[in-house]
């Protein structure tokens, strides 16, 4: 399943909400988050084109970049799901093999 | 408030009050009056403490920078909690904490010390002129069974409600005490005048403020027998100067166990109410004809001299922030003159020593300062471990040929280093989180404590795996031996670029940054690690390199892993932004040990 882990942690993260163990987070958050990750990819991209010797360690960064992303739009997508009960822990939608929530 | 009287003035004190208590039972009415005063704002102190859930902290970090916000922070926080104790303790836990200036720090005190005077005002404008006691007895009632719900805030207004109404009646108890001792005693048989008076009843404020630890007390006494006839009204003034000058040493012995910067921050709380009270005694003929001006524009009756005392106390007091305002930065210069930052030794913790209090902001911030700069000396120790010199690394364009031409050992005793840059402070570290101040944190901090102490024990792992590698880095690297010079250069260059990224994110404003930058470091330290291992496979095969330098190698670059890994786990824990919601995204999004994310970099 595409984000299990993930999603393992989002299940741990609202169990120690509902504890008053961790803070909340709200869909906002999530795109302030998103906004950083795009510049940060479109920065990447940029230091591909100006050091193409390095090409095989900046390839890397971009593909972290790219996952960091998805999770992060996978994140927003589950807390926007579920924005009216946010104390709740989140169900995760079975993924069919092969197939992404992304 | 801290009631810290030593041993022997506590003892004469008790003695002192069961002799007076025996004889009188107006004396006993009175002292019980202030008892309770003294623990209703014990209580409230508390309960604001509770109550606020931080804001009060959250308020005064954004205090910084301007004077003009801090005075009014100062002035509004006393006046809204009726505590100048507690805004002046905050102040010495943030300013040891650096989340704020000296300067802004003293704009906190000089405003408390103006907000204090509001109480003058309540009590004399109200305490004493309506029946309080008739609202103590809800209020105890509403405030003790909200004290026994579960919820932190509930508590906190239980606190501040039966703080309030142990306050009236202590307030209503002075009166009685004092209407019955008029009746028999006539205290103003004692009044002293000229300048004698003034001396000796400011010295009697003092006294009776440091002895209370309140100033808010003394002008309660003072203002109650006022009210009742048994202290004349030269008097009185002198002892409101006098309260001034005596909650000094209140914030004297509470900086007593404070860092450098506490320290500071009262003696210029003393300079500044050791001024104003010197100015206000120099000046006691022109205030007074000041107050009678003011006191008709403003309607107090002509015989209500509770309000005009209050009136005094006020006015003096802006007359002390008139003076030391413009002579704030002159003060500031001679305070870091008479006690000098302490020179900094690298074995010594520099933001968890001293008293921070017990505030969730600042013990947080400080241990996170602190850990920072064990990750500095981590940086450094690891970086000269390899032969390298982190100043170069960051300054490099060219990293790879910066690792290749650094091919001169560097003179280091690896281990003392660790043990008086890393070891010690990794200690200090560990014993600050086990402390009772750090562990009465609210559940929420204790992760970031538990986090923060996490990433100091990874910065000492990555310190011990490139101690197992340095011998041979250092065999290896000094001269250049083909193959095998060429990977062992490829390790130290992998750190390299972790201990760059590093430096860089600790160069950046905490809110510039992100410690998901590490999570590409992470996935390129992989691929290399995976393309090293390929190309010492290949040099295996083509017999280019020995079996004997292949497991060297194979060793080291375990050892190089171990010390990656654990620098961008620790970098990540530290860089946490400070926002607590997008530390929890960051918490989170990382992906170390998910199987989440596609990793096909072969």
């Amino acid at each position: 399943m595409a984000h299990e882990k993930l999603a393992e942690k989002l299940g741990d993260y609202f169990a120690r909400l509902g504890k008053g163990r961790a803070h909340k987070i709200k869909p906002d958050d999530v795109q302030k988050v998103i906004v950083k990750l795009r510049d940060r990819h479109a920065a990447l991209i940029e230091e591909l084109a100006r050091k193409p010797h390095h090409a095989a360690r900046i390839a890397a960064k971009i593909s972290a970049a790219e996952d960091l992303l998805g999770r992060a739009e996978w994140l927003l997508g589950q807390l926007t799901q579920d924005a009216n009960a946010p104390l709740r822990p989140l169900q995760v939608k079975p993924v069919q093999d092969g197939q992404t929530q992304d | 408030m801290k009631p810290r009287i030593p041993h022997l003035q506590l003892g004469l004190t008790l003695a002192l009050l069961a002799v007076a208590m025996a004889l009188s039972t107006d004396f006993q009415r009175l002292a019980a009056g202030v008892a309770l005063f003294l623990l209703g704002m014990l209580m409230l102190e508390d309960g604001f403490k509770a109550l606020s859930g931080g804001l009060l902290e959250r308020l005064l970090a954004r205090m910084t920078g301007n004077f003009g916000k801090a005075v009014a922070f100062g002035a509004a926080a006393t006046s809204v909690s009726q505590s100048s104790s507690l805004v002046s303790v905050i102040s010495i836990s943030f300013l040891s904490a650096g989340l704020i200036s000296l300067q802004a720090g003293l704009g906190i005190i000089f405003g408390a010390n103006l907000g204090t005077t509001t109480g003058a005002w309540l009590i004399a404008g109200v305490g004493l002129k309506v029946d309080i006691a008739a609202y103590a007895l809800p209020l105890l009632v509403v405030g003790v069974l909200l004290m026994f719900q579960h919820q932190d805030a509930a508590k906190g207004a239980g606190r501040v409600l039966v703080g309030i109404g142990l306050i009236f009646l202590g307030i209503a108890f002075i009166k009685d005490g004092f209407d019955a001792f008029s009746a028999r005693f006539d205290l103003t048989r004692l009044a002293l005048g000229g300048i004698a008076g003034l001396l000796v009843y400011t010295a009697v404020g003092a006294f009776a403020t440091v002895v209370m630890q309140s100033s808010h007390a003394t002008m309660l006494l003072v203002i109650a027998a006022l009210g009742a006839g048994q202290i004349s009204y030269d008097n009185a003034l002198a002892v409101a100067i006098g309260a001034n000058v005596g909650t000094t040493v209140t914030a004297l012995i509470g900086a007593a166990t404070a860092n450098f910067q506490g320290k500071r921050l009262a003696l210029g709380h003393l300079v500044f109410n050791m001024a104003t009270g010197a100015t206000a005694l120099a000046l006691i003929v022109p205030l007074r004809m000041l107050v009678e001006g003011l006191a008709g524009a403003l309607g107090i009756a002509p015989d209500d001299a509770m309000l005009r005392l209050a009136l005094f106390h006020t006015l003096f007091n802006l007359l002390g922030l008139g003076l030391m305002v413009p002579l704030r930065g002159r003060l500031q210069v001679w305070l870091e003159r008479r006690i000098p930052t302490p020179a900094p030794r690298a074995s010594q913790p520099r933001y968890i020593a001293g008293d921070l209090g017990t505030f969730p902001v600042t013990i947080l911030t400080a241990l996170q300062q602190e850990v920072a700069r064990l990750q500095r000396h981590v940086v450094e120790l690891i970086a000269t471990g390899l032969n390298l010199r982190i100043e170069d690394l960051s300054a490099s364009r060219d990293l790879a040929l910066t690792v290749s031409r650094a091919r001169e050992p560097i003179k280091l005793e690896y281990e003392r280093v660790y043990e008086e840059r890393v070891k010690s402070l990794h200690a200090a570290i560990v014993a600050f989180c086990a402390d009772q101040a750090a562990l009465s944190l609210p559940p929420a901090d204790r992760t970031r404590l538990h986090e923060l102490r996490e990433a100091a024990a990874a910065l000492v792992r990555a310190v011990k795996a490139v101690k197992h590698m340095r011998e041979n880095v250092t065999r290896f690297t000094s001269l250049p031996q083909g193959a095998v010079t060429e990977l062992y250069d490829q390790l130290r260059l992998d750190i390299a670029q972790i201990l760059v990224e590093i430096a860089r994110l600790d160069q950046l404003p905490a809110e510039a940054r992100s410690s998901l930058s590490l999570e590409e470091e992470r996935r390129a330290l992989e691929a290399e690690q995976q393309a090293l291992a390929g190309r010492l496979e290949g040099l295996l095969q083509t017999r280019r390199i020995t079996a004997a330098h292949a497991t060297s190698l194979l060793n080291d670059s375990g050892y190089a892993l171990e010390a990656s890994r654990n620098l961008v786990q620790a970098a990540q824990q530290v860089f946490r932004p400070i926002d607590r919601a997008e530390a929890e995204i960051e918490r989170l999004l990382e992906m170390e040990g998910d199987g989440d994310a596609s990793l096909d970099l072969s």
